[in-house]
């Protein structure tokens, strides 16, 4: 007899993990400001929320107060009830085999528009985890869910480009699957001047959709 | 139904004792299996208890594996098995599950089917638990022409990225970056990640080189010692984001940090076709602490020598989370 062991406590809080924040082409210092649902647990460079920056032309960020560089910046926080979003019986979203992640990340971080470390650094964070297990349901948040499920930004001065992209990844063992999935169309992101990108994502190990 | 009931139970369980795992993957513990070989009623038990005999059996080498603990639930009473892995625990039917457990060991429990009188013959088998080699990521500055370079972990490869079947073929850009040739794509790193066999901090006469701190200050500890070593500010944010979360699970940490020979040695081995002029290898072996009376060993902090880059330079760097060591008591 085989068995399935869950070992995630029902009370213990869902982690958005490793949102980064990239900043490029600023013509000024600016302000950052991320304000997480849940409350942070974790910030690098250390900080409350806010971040006073500069952006250098290899695409790292200069901290203003302590003229340290950074390739970006990176919080951690707790997210409050998040699960897969589903609209009419029907998920939009991926359900991949999950030897096929890496691929399937490239292509799909690429039809976004994330620049080529962006998408090492989503690729090498995510893909380990996607692998546990030997199907993936993957669904992506983009800016204004983003803002709304996860945590607010603001930047000052506004940015002309802002990109956001989380990711709800829920480990499976089958594709076996009650509801519907719709593949989403991503509309491609254009850089022009002072862009932001950010990207994060939680992995979803109880849901309503397991039910 | 009795799955669903096995599935409630269990959870309950380990979440009373893991009730700090967050995500499983850090403290991985894959369960055994068992396979109940004999299931008979012997009237010379007492009524309402249940007598259990079995071999508990490394599930990959199928050897016993002696000073196994058995128990009932509640831990009230158990049995350790012999040198042959063998035991035999009466306990009672109320009680109805046995728990299994060793350091290092996959935890397993069995719960039956558990029919009063009943004599039961069971195989327990057990996996090693696993330890990954996190992250290891390598960046790679001025080499003067295009690079082979070879990765040969103690352990088996779970991830490689940018892919490849065996050696890395790329470039090194003036902007720190990396071009896989294979791909002709841009990388800030080289990224791979192994199984890694049983990992122990180097201990000398009681004492080890190393950390211990409180995880609220993880931040500034690691900003200080990555920078000791000359990790540039791109590879110790990578460093930090990656394992500050982690070191904060909990309270306390005691952290050591292998150098390019231990690193070598017992984590993987680095072939490069050019030989760097600069090569450091760091690698972070730490176990995460409620308390710190446990500890049997002195810290003694290690002197660090301050890497110089010049030329072509490799920088590596990666860590394991140890979830028990032989230096910590219980």
């Amino acid at each position: 007899m085989e068995v399935d062991f869950y070992l995630q406590d029902p009370a213990v809080p869902v982690i958005c993990t490793k949102p980064v924040v990239y900043a490029y082409n600023a013509a000024s210092n600016f302000k950052l400001t991320i304000k997480p649902h849940g409350g942070f647990t974790f910030t690098y460079p250390k900080s409350d929320g806010d971040w006073e920056l500069k952006t250098n032309h290899d695409g790292s960020l200069t901290n203003v107060k302590t003229e340290k560089k950074y390739p970006y910046v990176f919080w951690e926080g707790e997210g409050k009830d998040l699960d897969i979003v589903v609209e009419r019986k029907a998920v939009e979203g991926f359900l991949i085999k999950t030897d096929t992640c890496v691929s399937f990340l490239e292509r799909t971080l690429a039809q976004i528009g994330f620049n080529a470390k962006e998408s090492a650094d989503f690729i090498t964070w995510w893909g380990p985890q996607i692998i546990q297990k030997e199907y993936a349901l993957l669904q992506f948040l983009q800016t204004e869910s983003y803002s709304k499920t996860i945590a607010e930004i603001d930047v000052d001065p506004n940015p002309e480009s802002v990109l956001r992209l989380y990711m709800y990844f829920m480990p499976l063992n089958s594709a076996e699957f009650d509801f519907k999935i719709v593949e989403p169309q991503f509309e491609k992101f254009e850089r022009t001047g002072f862009t932001i990108v950010e990207w994060g994502g939680s992995v979803i190990q109880t849901s309503k959709l397991l039910n | 139904m009795r799955c669903d009931l096995f599935k409630i139970t269990a959870l309950c369980f380990l979440v009373s004792l893991f009730s700090n795992v967050v995500i499983s993957r850090e403290i991985s513990l894959v369960t055994g299996n068992y396979k109940i070989l004999k299931d008979s009623l012997d009237t010379s038990i007492q009524e309402g208890f249940i007598k259990l005999k079995g071999k508990v059996i490394d599930q990959n080498s199928m050897e016993p594996i002696p000073f196994v603990n058995l128990s009932n639930y509640q831990k009230t009473l158990g049995t350790t098995t012999d040198i042959d892995g063998k035991f035999q625990l009466l306990f009672p039917i109320k009680d109805s599950i046995v728990y299994c457990y060793v350091v290092g060991w996959s935890e397993l429990t069995f719960n039956g089917p558990l029919t009063s009188q009943h004599f039961i013959e069971v195989d327990f088998y057990l996996y090693q638990s696993v330890i990954y080699n996190f992250k290891p990521v390598i960046y790679a500055y001025n080499a003067g022409s295009s690079l082979t370079i070879n990765v040969t972990p103690n352990g088996n490869f779970t991830f490689k990225y940018p892919k490849t079947e065996g050696s890395w073929n790329a470039v090194t850009n003036s902007d720190g970056s990396i071009t896989d040739i294979a791909t002709n794509k841009k990388h800030p790193y080289l990224f791979w990640e192994a199984l890694a066999n049983k990992l122990e901090f180097e201990e000398q006469n009681q004492e080890i080189f190393g950390y211990v701190i409180k995880t609220d200050t993880s931040i500034s500890f690691l900003e200080n010692v990555l920078t000791a070593y000359g990790l540039n500010f791109r590879e110790k944010a990578d460093f930090i984001t990656f394992w500050g979360p982690k070191i904060m699970s909990k309270k306390y940490a005691l952290l050591q940090f292998w150098d390019t020979q231990s690193y070598e040695n017992k984590i993987a081995k680095l072939n490069i076709s050019i030989r760097p002029e600069s090569l450091l290898r760091v690698y972070l072996l730490f176990l995460p602490l409620d308390n710190l009376d446990d500890i049997k060993v002195k810290i003694k902090e290690p002197k660090i020598e301050k890497f110089e880059r010049k030329g072509f330079t490799v920088v590596e760097w990666g860590g394991s989370i140890l979830t028990h060591s032989t230096i910590i008591n219980g």
